[in-house]
């Protein structure tokens, strides 16, 4: 299966970014991760004296006979950290009308970021909920995986309303769920789900992804039209200056709630490099460093 | 082109400058966009009417003016363009003031018109194959007005053919072809009327008149007291006349039958009642006239008071016989009064009445010329009722544009 060539020019730009997990993975498969569990892998760290019910084979062997002392070698383990790229596909994500901006940096968001986490050896999914059904590819780390992504985003068209909530449920400890969305939707429910994830060690990170027109109004008189609601304002010039304090109130005020629900939230402009914007998410999370 | 209404082509312009204007100023509802965000907009409502320099829809709008002018231009009635060319219309006066000969100069202004009123007392067209007919005693009184009238009325039948039209009147304009009305009707050809005097018939002097009344008659004293001129040109009698008496009125005399009684006279007896008054040529005489017989038909030259006829006259040869039927044998005074010795006068007159042909006067001549330039028939409207092709093809056109309108409209939402 090959990746859409309009992908091509992004993957070239993250060819060897990696992006280091947050926080210390739980149980799993052998990854590039550092994890909670200490195991039998060749990164010595300490030695710790037997204690009885140790593991046997973790036992010194050599250190042992020099010393006549039991002592456990004691290495970090890695592991992998699952990551599920969350993509908001309702039809609000489908503006501007003629470019629809934001799906499409929503779109090249999700193949960077697979393709990045995937570079890490990390296993990636995606979920994007629909009005007619969910599309789910479970986190798989072959290399078809990014393609896969990248293909089915392709085919889907933003368009009606879909909950966010709901995907999220299932997720497992220790995995990692990006969530790509403009955040109009289910405010409030989504935000105590993410924290409720985080408390679980799943590593959120929320990318809002804003368009230039939404931050600056244009300036002429239209109805505005709500796409998921019956919702219609007029945008004229008496009212421009205060559509854009509310804007970006609220946008401040969502982005403080979602770093204090322990979340990674970054706001992205449809019109921005995906690729810089990628390096600025994975380079954040490496600066904060993992907290064990 | 020219339009034969071009009222509504004016209006139809103004209404379109007032389309354009509503369009440009209308309170529109603005344009509906999507946009995710406007629930943080406000809730204020524009109020102020937008106004546009430019239109918003210039194909609906140029639509909706182009449906007004054509349907101002169907009712506008487009005519093509006439050609350049003057007519002529002529006014031929046949009337008894007029030779019954027609000159040459007369001949080659017929030949040259494209139409050819003939006058009397009234107008009709004429045409090369009916003749120029006699005149005589008996042919009525001319009149201008009358001419005028029909010329008026039939110029703009003539308003496809031509860009002018040059009217010429061929008559010795008479005194008694003019009237009151004749400079008002002159004052609608709104142009120059070309005047071409002929010299008046020549005056025929009837064989003398006269009356063989009894010596108790009331209406010899009538006569007796208007003098002996009075019957110059007329021969009254009281009985049946007989056919001396009408060889003598066919040479040009007035042959005036005045029954004593009426009810001797061999006419149909339809009343029997009396008339309050009887009046003639503006002549009235108030009197308890026992009436009791209507005189055979002809022109009416007396009538009673309700309006039927009290006397009537009918041509006989060169000249014309009457018949009256207003009874004189009552008691007092009434055929000595004045009111009835010109009722008389006017009743055993000459026939047709009194002839004057003099020419009027040289200033009414030049009233009647009038200014120099010729009727253009771009400001004739042409006879009602006349088809315009052109007006059903524009009307059509509107129609079309009108039914594609909606269409397009509803395509730009």
């Amino acid at each position: 299966m090959p990746l859409p060539l309009s992908y091509g020019p992004l993957l070239d730009a993250l060819v060897g970014v990696s992006w280091p997990a947050r926080r210390l993975a739980g149980a799993g498969a052998a990854g590039s991760h550092p994890s909670r569990l200490r195991g039998l892998t060749a990164e010595f760290t300490e030695y710790r004296p037997y204690r009885q019910g140790d593991d046997a084979r973790r036992l010194d062997w050599k250190l042992l006979a020099r010393t006549d002392r039991a002592y456990l070698r004691i290495t970090d383990d890695h592991a992998i950290r699952p990551t599920i790229l969350l993509l908001d596909a309702s039809a609000s994500l489908a503006f501007p009308e003629d470019t629809h901006g934001k799906w499409v940096q929503g779109c090249r968001l999700a193949v960077g970021l697979a393709a990045v986490a995937r570079s890490d050896g990390d296993p990636v999914g995606l979920i994007v909920p629909g009005p007619s059904g969910e599309l789910r590819l479970p986190p798989r780390a072959h290399r078809l995986a990014v393609a896969e992504i990248a293909r089915a985003l392709d085919e889907t068209t933003p368009a009606g309303s879909a909950s966010l909530v709901a995907s999220l449920d299932g997720l497992r400890r220790g995995s990692r769920v990006v969530i790509i969305s403009d955040f109009l939707d289910e405010e409030q429910a989504l935000l105590e789900r993410a924290r409720a994830l985080f408390v679980l060690g799943v590593e959120v990170f929320a990318l809002h992804v804003v368009a230039e027109e939404e931050r600056i109004p244009p300036a002429v008189t239209r109805l505005a039209v709500d796409p998921e609601s019956p919702l219609r304002r007029t945008l004229h010039d008496e009212v421009r200056e205060g559509y854009v304090t509310n804007f970006t109130r609220w946008r401040s005020a969502l982005a403080e709630a979602w770093r204090r629900a322990g979340a990674e939230f970054t706001e992205v402009r449809a019109e921005e490099d995906a690729a810089a914007v990628i390096r600025r998410i994975v380079r954040g999370a490496a600066d904060d460093g993992v907290s064990r | 082109m020219t339009f034969a209404a071009p009222l509504w082509l004016a209006g139809a312009a103004s209404l379109s400058v007032g389309v354009v204007a509503l369009h440009l100023l209308a309170r529109r509802r603005p344009r509906s966009f999507v946009y995710p965000t406007a629930r943080f907009i406000p809730d204020q409502r524009a109020s102020a009417p937008a106004v546009d320099r430019r239109p918003s829809d210039l194909l609906l709008l140029l639509l909706r003016v182009a449906v007004i002018l054509l349907i101002g231009t169907a009712f506008a009635r487009p005519l093509p363009s006439p050609p350049r060319r003057t007519l002529r219309m002529v006014l031929l006066d046949r009337s008894r003031a007029v030779p019954h000969l027609m000159g040459d100069s007369t001949a080659a202004l017929m030949h040259q018109a494209q139409l050819i009123l003939v006058f009397d007392s009234t107008a009709h067209e004429w045409k090369a194959s009916s003749g120029m007919g006699d005149t005589s005693e008996a042919t009525p009184v001319g009149s201008l007005s009358a001419a005028l009238l029909a010329a008026v009325r039939r110029a703009p039948g003539l308003a496809t053919s031509g860009d002018s039209i040059a009217l010429q009147i061929i008559s010795p304009f008479a005194t008694e072809e003019w009237d009151e009305a004749t400079l008002a009707i002159r004052k609608l050809w709104r142009g120059r009327i070309d005047l071409i005097l002929v010299p008046v018939a020549p005056q025929i002097s009837p064989p003398a008149g006269g009356s063989d009344l009894a010596n108790d008659d009331p209406l010899g004293a009538t006569l007796a007291l208007l003098g002996p001129e009075s019957t110059r040109d007329a021969r009254v009698v009281r009985t049946r006349p007989g056919a001396v008496d009408s060889s003598w009125a066919a040479a040009g005399g007035a042959l005036v039958y005045w029954p004593r009684e009426a009810i001797d006279a061999p006419w149909h007896t339809v009343f029997r009642d009396t008339a309050g008054g009887v009046f003639s040529d503006g002549r009235v005489v108030v009197a308890p006239f026992l009436r009791t017989v209507r005189p055979p038909d002809g022109t009416v030259i007396a009538r009673w008071a309700d309006g039927t006829p009290a006397a009537t006259e009918r041509p006989l040869g060169r000249g014309c016989e009457r018949d009256v039927a207003i009874p004189t044998a009552i008691g007092g005074d009434l055929v000595l009064r004045h009111g009835m010795q010109a009722l008389t006068r006017g009743l055993v007159g000459p026939c047709g009445g009194r002839r004057t042909f003099a020419p009027v006067a040289d200033a009414l001549l030049d009233s009647l010329r009038g200014p120099p330039s010729l009727v253009a028939t771009s400001g004739l409207t042409p006879p009602t009722g006349g088809r315009v092709p052109a007006s059903g093809w524009y009307l059509a056109a509107a129609l079309v544009l009108f039914a594609a309108e909606p269409l397009l409209r509803r395509g730009r939402r």
